[in-house]
């Protein structure tokens, strides 16, 4: 039986309430698939809020497929304003953990204003997770979460109906409560805030949440010495064969919950003079992404391609913001319809690297 | 109602705004090549937009795109600023038909420059292919004017044909302050400079490594030649400078376009030291 909305009617109202101050989005069925989606604009609240992973990560709530950067009109530019308050609600451990670095990225350097005005206004709300098919957080780091990565998290661990025990799983941090209904944890002041309507009993959080531990638990990476393995990688056979196999599809960076990058494009209505600059999703892995006006491509090889998106998450987010930019959730693979699987890949590296 | 109590204090700096500029003076320069002089709309802005030679611009047109391009002027002069651009695709062709009273957008300036401050005293050599000469114009036109502050200048540069050579009106004031030779890949009859590749010149000038810094811009071909005859005539990778071209869309380390390997060609970039980018292979091509 699916823990849902359904089996919940309390929550259901709490997050139509929530839905008249707030833009709620929560993972609903559409057409087959669990996708993020506005509270209000689907009566499809039915599915398991911790079932299977959902097409699109939930990064789309604070970076857009698609987004205005502004507008401009007779030789005026008005700029976009973002909107602030946005509640996502349903992201699993290995996605809020995600959302913090990808935030962290957003913020270093040069700050990106429209991703934080909607990320600094916005509330996150975590839930269980049963481990999804082909995922792997305890090996990329992004199994747990202290209070201050998240506002709100919704235990379901020992709910009727909450099945984690049959797969020997645990959840909600070290030993297995026994709570018989599910309970909220507090992880910032503004999640306490929101949850004193809630239809739950609310604690505050004492410590880190874990996602449940693989039942059978492989090896951790060695995720700081990728940085250097992934370097020496470059130009292995390894990628090569990767190349062989991978359709350039781009598909595995636009469901990475930690791929962000972007390209720009100007739009003009029927009168040139009015329209605006939007910037949508790109990815390494398509062709045009390094080449340049003349037709000189930088990364002209797929193998390089594939090199690159590898290194851009082991290797320089590791090495700039001190944690590995795959968050182990295998949507990556899960969407990949060469079945690419980025487990195999990080062993292949490790292997090819070794004996270095 | 929204809770903004975690709303960040210092207020947020939209990036991705551009300030209008206003086409002062265009003229094609050499074939699909157009200088421009410009001036900010913003009286403010025109009176304390600051650079260094080698940062660039994000240059747009509204409806069009925008793309990188480099400040060709030196960072002394005031009041207005200049930028030299080749016809290469959507923007740039559209950047072509401006008119004086016409504007652009702008915003920037974004990346390293040539750390001119450090190579006070030093004897420059400037080398440049094609349009590399627009960023090494704004350093060579800066050494120029702070005389004193440098030593003998050197600008060599190399061209397609004698069409294509940049500035050339300019390199008589260049000239009082050091050595102009130009080389050009092909020439119709009559020519009586120099014909071949831009090493030649370095062979023809002969510098001698010591105190001696080099600024370089041009295609990736011309790296890997220049470089290699640095070498053998002893310059040290820490006294080699050049500027990247890459992809870019965004300016500010976000967008991804630009990186390699491990740095942003936008924000560590795009003018590196032969050093900083030492083991780093598809930096070079
Ligand atoms: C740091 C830097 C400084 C530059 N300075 C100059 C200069 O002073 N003068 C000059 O003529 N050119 C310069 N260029 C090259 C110039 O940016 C490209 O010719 C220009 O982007 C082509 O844009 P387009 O819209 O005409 O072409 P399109 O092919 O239509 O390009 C579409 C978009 O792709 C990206 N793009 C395409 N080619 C390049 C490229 N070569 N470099 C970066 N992004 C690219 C841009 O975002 C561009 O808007 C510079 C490039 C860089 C990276
Ligand atoms: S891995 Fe590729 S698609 Fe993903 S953010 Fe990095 S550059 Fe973009
Ligand atoms: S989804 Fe698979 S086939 Fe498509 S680009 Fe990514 S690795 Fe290649």
């Amino acid at each position: 039986m699916a823990y849902g909305y359904d089996a919940h009617p309390a929550l259901r109202r709490w997050l139509l309430e929530l839905a008249a101050d707030y833009r709620v989005l929560v993972p609903a069925e559409k057409g087959g698939n669990r996708i993020f989606q506005e509270v209000g604009t689907t009566d499809a609240l039915v599915f398991g809020l911790a079932q299977d992973r959902t097409v699109l990560p939930a990064k789309k709530a604070f970076l857009p497929p698609e987004e205005m950067l502004f507008e401009f009109s007779a030789g005026r530019i008005l700029p976009a304003m973002p909107l602030d308050d946005t509640i996502v609600f349903g992201l699993h451990v290995c996605e809020l953990s995600a959302d913090r670095l990808l935030t962290a990225n957003m913020t270093h350097d040069r700050p990106d204003f429209h991703y934080l005005v909607r990320r600094n206004g916005g509330i996150i709300a975590g839930v269980s997770c049963r481990r999804t098919s082909g995922c792997f957080c305890e090996k990329t780091g992004h199994d747990q979460i202290v209070p201050g990565d998240f506002d709100l998290f919704l235990d379901l661990d020992g709910c009727p109906g909450w099945d984690s025990a049959g797969t020997g799983e645990q959840c909600g941090g070290g030993a297995k409560t026994s709570v018989a209904q599910p309970r909220l944890i507090a992880g910032s002041a503004a999640g306490r805030k929101l949850a004193a309507s809630a239809p739950f009993p609310l604690e505050n959080a004492t410590g880190a949440i874990r996602a449940p531990v693989a039942a059978a638990s492989s090896k951790t990476w060695p995720l700081d010495e990728l940085p250097a393995r992934i370097r020496d990688s470059f130009g292995a056979t390894i990628w090569d064969d990767l190349a062989a196999r991978c359709l350039g599809c781009g598909n595995c960076t636009i469901v990475c919950p930690l791929c962000y990058c972007f390209y720009t494009r100007d739009e003009t209505g029927l009168a040139p003079e009015t329209g605006r600059r939007l910037r949508l999703w790109d990815s390494c892995q398509l062709l045009a992404f390094a080449r340049v006006a003349g037709g000189h491509n930088f990364r002209e090889s797929r193998s390089e391609r594939i090199w690159y998106r590898f290194s851009h998450k082991f290797m320089r987010m590791q090495e700039t913001l001190g944690h590995a930019g795959c968050s182990g959730c295998g949507a990556c693979f899960h969407f990949c319809p060469a079945n690419i699987d980025p487990q195999q890949v990080i062993a292949d590296v490790l292997e090819v690297t070794d004996s270095a | 109602m929204p809770d903004k109590t975690r709303q960040k204090e210092a207020p947020l700096r939209n990036e991705y705004l551009p300030d209008q500029a206003l086409v002062l003076e265009v003229r094609e320069l050499a074939p699909g090549i157009h200088h421009f002089v410009l001036e900010f709309v913003d009286p403010v802005l025109r009176e304390n937009f600051s650079f260094c030679s080698g940062q660039f611009l994000q240059v747009s047109l509204l409806g069009i795109g925008e793309s990188p391009i480099s400040i060709c002027s030196p960072p002394t002069q005031q009041g207005s600023f200049e930028l030299c651009v080749r016809e290469a695709g959507n923007l740039t062709q559209a950047l072509h038909r401006l008119q004086p009273g016409d504007s652009l957008w702008v915003r920037g300036p974004y990346g390293q420059g040539f750390p001119l401050a450090e190579m006070a005293g030093q004897d420059l050599i400037f080398i440049a292919g094609g349009i590399g000469l627009a960023p090494l114009r704004s350093a060579i036109d800066c050494a120029v004017c702070l005389n004193d502050e440098f030593g003998e200048l050197t600008v060599l540069h190399g061209a397609r044909s004698p069409d294509f050579l940049l500035f050339t009106d300019e390199y008589e004031t260049w000239r009082q302050s050091g050595r102009v030779e130009t080389i050009v890949d092909e020439a119709p009859p009559g020519w009586r400079g120099q014909i071949g590749v831009i090493t030649a010149l370095l062979d023809l000038v002969n510098p001698a490594p010591e105190n001696t810094s080099v600024l370089i811009c041009g295609p990736p071909v011309m790296f890997r030649f220049v470089l290699g005859r640095l070498k053998e005539l002893g310059f040290e990778d820490t006294r080699i400078f050049i500027s990247l071209e890459r992809h870019m869309r965004c300016g500010v380390g976000k967008c991804e376009h630009c990186v390699v390997e491990s740095f942003y060609t936008c924000r560590q970039g795009p003018v590196l030291s032969i050093e900083q980018i030492r083991g780093i292979s598809s930096a070079l091509r």
